[in-house]
């Protein structure tokens, strides 16, 4: 017991420093800082506009179509006299939405499908990863346009089959990462001093997939924003008169004369995948000193 | 090597087999029959419908005769175009179809690969130059963003402000319609290969023998021609396999932008109306493509590695 206690006390402030020098890390990487004041500027705006603008996102007003950008309408109207600047963080919200939410599912069923097959090992371990071969071998933006078309457009069906096949990545590297985690030292003899299953995966074999985790969860969500944008160009998911980044580009390059039906969306789209892409960059570089 | 070539396509023949099963099965066993959303059928046409598909038979019947249609080649009938064959609508005799997603993809590698290997190479031995910034920033760029933002970018700039180019369709696939969106997929592509390149050609030139040779004297035009180039390119075309089946997909998503003929707009219009079998093709097809690829590749990096040849 008392040494038990005593290995407590030693781990505690441990980790804690690991993260806090982390953080310490990042929070000297400008590029990684400013990327993820971006991210948190963008949300907050797609959060806020909608509700504080004057005009509804799916007001038509038909005195003001195609006009260019002003200060009556910031980033101009659509061809139903829309205000693209409403629409376009109403989008943003509906973007933003999908993709943390489908992140929030491949991480969730990434890690226990990972944990699981690196921790139990052997048999289960092979099989399981087979599935994940098997599912490598089909085309992802096929498959998830079969499984949309089969359980009908819906916003939540398009995001769950978007979900239900973007975990496979983030199984195999937890499962990796488990399973060296597995062998190391100090599990070992965290099993030979008897400390239950339960107690290790949580003490010793999560904390540890954390850094992997997060790094990994800053590269999911733009993967997430782009194939709900790329499913928006075969007519699927979002449909009008709500709409989403990737439709509003969509409708911008159908609409070519009105350079800004296409120009304001792609760029926060641009500006928010460069964002994420910093950040990742940054949060491994902290993660993993060298 | 030809034992483990006929191995390798063993083993990938159950992984090919899985992918049918689990797309058949997920499509036949979803409630509802696709004919559900037409306009009211007679009961009779209805039966007469499911009897010209096969769906009135049991369920394992249907498996057993749609794997014997793949094996020779068919892929079975379209459920929007009524009667009509989706072999003869993806591998049209004219242009369309099938063969102008692949001609793009090829015309995409056959630039993109050497490009980058060069770019990258160029910069490897360079690290740390401009030259060498430029491509790392550039991979980080085109990484991040898609083509489905920078080819309606480029339709803008190129064909509706310079009117350097057509803003789509194929033409006669001549070059000016191709350029765009050929241009677009090797900037997806291209840099990704650049960089690989250069993180392998910076970690060949500090192995040992690299070492060795130069401590022998050995001009620099040698070291790199015939001890550095081959090891380098290895991680390279490890790569170029689950790459080649990116590309396909991205020249379907480019295909949309650009309102070309292709896989994409046999894709939306089954997806729009619910044209199971077309889509089972088109998974299928993908598939078996991104199978094929990953062995072509696998066998040449055996071909090129000395360590794995013997």
């Amino acid at each position: 017991m008392f040494i038990k206690a005593k290995n407590l006390n030693l781990e505690t402030p441990k980790t804690k420093g690991f993260w806090l020098s982390v953080f310490g890390r990042l929070s000297k990487n400008k590029l990684a800082m400013t990327s993820a004041f971006i991210i948190l500027a963008l949300t907050i705006l797609c959060i806020c506009v909608p509700i504080f603008s004057s005009v509804a996102y799916d007001k038509t007003n038909w005195g003001e179509i195609m006009q260019s950008p002003s200060s009556g309408h910031l980033f101009g109207t659509d061809s139903l006299g829309r205000d693209l600047f409403v629409r376009c963080f109403i989008g943003g919200r509906i973007t933003f939405g999908i993709a943390f939410a489908a992140a929030f599912v491949v991480l969730l069923v990434g890690i226990f499908y990972g944990a699981i097959a690196g921790y139990i090992g052997g048999r289960v371990d092979t099989i399981m990863m087979r599935i994940v071969d098997v599912l490598y071998g089909i085309p992802f933006l096929f498959f998830c346009i079969l499984l949309i078309t089969l359980f009908g457009n819906s916003m939540a069906l398009s995001f769950i089959a978007i979900a239900a096949i973007s975990w496979l990545d983030m199984s195999r590297i937890v499962r990796g990462q488990t399973l060296s985690i597995k062998h190391k030292e100090y599990v070992e003899a965290a099993m030979i001093s008897g400390v239950s299953n339960f107690k290790i995966i949580s003490r010793h074999v999560i904390p540890n997939l954390l850094g992997v985790v997060i790094v990994y969860a800053a590269l999911t969500v733009p993967n997430m924003i782009v194939l709900s944008a790329v499913l928006s160009f075969f007519g699927l998911g979002v449909t009008e008169p709500m709409t989403s980044w990737g439709l509003l580009i969509a409708d911008g390059s159908q609409n070519m004369q009105a350079w800004w039906l296409l120009l304001f969306p792609a760029s926060l789209m641009i500006i928010t995948l460069l964002s994420f892409a910093f950040l990742a960059n940054g949060l491994r570089d902290a993660l993993d000193p060298r | 090597m030809i034992k483990f070539a006929i191995k390798r396509i063993l083993v990938s023949i159950p992984t090919l087999l899985a992918i049918i099963t689990l797309v058949f099965f997920l499509v036949h066993m979803t409630p509802g029959n696709p004919f559900d959303g037409e306009r009211a059928l007679s009961a009779e046409a209805l039966k007469s419908l499911m009897a010209q598909y096969r769906l009135d038979l049991p369920l394992w019947q249907q498996y057993i005769m749609y794997l014997n249609d793949l094996i020779h080649g068919n892929f079975g009938i379209s459920m929007k175009y009524l009667g009509q064959s989706i072999n003869s609508l993806l591998f049209p005799d004219n242009m369309g179809g099938f063969w102008v997603t692949l001609r793009i993809s090829i015309y995409t590698m056959s630039v993109a690969v050497p490009i980058g290997i060069l770019l990258g190479a160029y910069a490897g031995l360079h690290k740390n130059s401009w030259f060498d910034k430029m491509v790392v920033s550039g991979n980080i760029f085109f990484t991040a963003v898609p083509t489905m933002v920078t080819g309606p970018l480029a339709v803008l700039i190129f064909a509706v402000t310079l009117r350097v180019f057509p803003a789509g369709g194929w033409g006669d696939g001549d070059f000016m319609h191709l350029f765009l969106p050929v241009v677009v997929l090797i900037l997806a592509y291209a840099p990704t290969i650049a960089f690989v390149m250069r993180g392998s050609i910076i970690e060949v030139l500090s192995s040992n023998y690299i070492r060795t040779a130069k401590a022998k004297g050995l001009p620099t035009k040698t070291i790199l021609f015939k001890h550095a180039i081959k090891p380098a390119l290895l991680p390279v075309i490890s790569l170029l396999g689950p790459m080649f089946a990116g590309v396909l997909v991205g020249a379907v998503v480019t295909e949309q932008i650009f309102t070309l003929p292709g896989l994409g707009v046999l894709t939306t219009n089954a997806a729009t109306n619910r044209d199971y079998n077309m889509i089972m093709a088109i998974t299928i097809l993908g598939s078996t493509l991104t199978i094929v690829f990953n062995i072509i590749v696998d066998l040449l990096y055996i071909l090129l590695d000395p360590k794995i040849k013997q």
